[in-house]
């Protein structure tokens, strides 16, 4: 009998031993004897003993929660350390990957009593700036540009935060692959950064970052939700009100309906109000095209020396 | 929805169901189920905390005259006012 050949992972600041490969993210050579979590490929029951809640795909029991997704498998997410994976029939294991690295590890993390948005993450002046908002808004985008402005990138789409000492919470950087519009590619020109596809379904790209930076406990100064600029608008922030910020990260948690699902709605709302007392939310609004890239980053370099973060000197321009 | 009729016999008691968490001056609440949110002023979040048991509007009133050295009347306008607005975001219910 052959062993299995398996992948050990920093994720979130985890290790993870994988029976399967997960696109994108950072491989770890720090050994994995005892890892964080386990991912393995085993048998998946379609129901669960003694299920409490249950919905379209999903049923729990308190301690795991089980996915059953057509024509891709079942996967079993078991008190915040194993996830167990059953492939369908003729699914593809790529796509059984990204979903393990996405919709599972969210689970998992939410078992572990973490919040995590659906957000990318740079760091300025080893403080975490965190770009939020749904599929599409350019998360990936503004961290890629970002990173040719010099910033290093920590979080790629998902952005997992912890307690800290103080009643802080801060950033578990993890530097995965950027994933990347065939066209972003092109455009800003990281054609030797550019992986492999995403998925056989999408023109996206794993895009290899400029600069990154792993980071257990990165303090986290600033959210920006991203929002769609006006034609003939410039680039502009509003801060918004504590109200207003809490409903924001809320909405912008990676996967909303495993909030509701796992009904982890109070620790969202008490990680929330606590990560709001040493950061900002702002909504900022920036162009979809690279033709104001220069005011984008004027923009935000005047924002973060208001806010005390000392901007290096050897930052990059852009062109 | 009848108008509410506010007097000083009047029972307040917080709704059941809602999370809050200080930030700054403001008290941002949220109702986990209905998936509601609210913001209460330094004023407002005093009440909130003072009604973490059932009081009449009377009981209140006096105690939140002693605390800002206002009049009960004082008192008595700017807490009705308060409770009209609440009482659309369900914070509250009353017993006449």
């Amino acid at each position: 009998m052959t062993d299995l050949q398996k992948w050990t992972y920093r994720i979130s600041g985890l290790v993870v031993s994988s029976e399967i490969l997960l696109p994108g993210a950072s491989q770890w050579d720090g050994g994995s004897s005892h890892p964080d979590i386990i991912v393995r490929r085993a048998p998946v029951e379609p129901k669960l003993f003694q299920a409490v809640r249950k919905g379209p795909a999903w049923e729990t029991n308190g301690e795991q929660f089980l996915l059953n997704i057509e024509s891709l498998g079942k996967f079993l997410m078991r008190s915040g350390g194993e996830i167990l994976f059953d492939p369908d029939g003729n699914s593809d294991l790529g796509d059984i990957g990204l979903f393990v690295l996405g919709t599972c590890f969210t689970v998992l993390l939410q078992q572990r009593g973490y919040l995590i948005l659906h957000a990318s993450a740079v760091s300025v002046n080893s403080h975490a700036v965190l770009f939020c908002g749904p599929s599409g808004a350019g998360k990936s985008t503004m961290a890629a540009l970002l990173g040719m402005r010099g910033y290093p990138l920590l979080n790629e789409d998902v952005c997992m935060l912890s307690p800290m000492d103080g009643g802080k919470y801060s950033l578990r950087s993890d530097s995965r692959m950027l994933k990347l519009w065939s066209e972003t590619v092109a455009e800003l020109d990281l054609n030797q950064n550019a992986r492999t596809l995403v998925s056989e379904k999408h023109q996206k790209f794993f895009v290899e970052p400029l600069r990154s930076e792993i980071a257990d406990k990165q303090s986290i100064k600033a959210i920006y939700v991203l929002s769609d600029l006006e034609k003939g608008n410039k680039p502009s922030l509003e801060h918004l009100n504590p109200l207003e910020s809490a409903v924001e990260l809320k909405r912008n948690a990676y996967r909303p309906t495993l909030v509701e699902a796992m009904e982890v709605h109070e620790d969202y709302f008490r990680i929330s109000i606590g990560l709001l007392q040493h950061a900002s939310v702002y909504r900022l609004y920036r162009p979809k095209d690279f033709g104001q890239t220069e005011a984008l980053f004027a923009l935000m370099e005047e924002h973060w020396k208001n806010l005390g973060l000392q901007i290096s000197d050897r930052i990059e321009t852009f062109s | 929805m009848k108008p509410l009729r506010l007097h000083e016999d009047i029972v307040i008691t917080r709704e059941d169901g809602w999370l809050a968490g200080r930030v700054g001056d403001d008290l941002v609440m949220m109702h986990a189920k209905s998936n509601q949110f609210a913001n209460l002023s330094a004023t407002g979040s005093r009440i909130w905390e003072l009604l973490e048991v059932p009081r009449t509007l009377k009981d209140l009133c006096e105690a939140l005259s002693c605390e800002y050295d206002i009049t009960a009347e004082e008192a008595m306008a700017d807490v009705t006012k308060f409770l009209r607005t609440a009482e659309s975001h369900n914070l509250f219910h009353f017993e006449q």
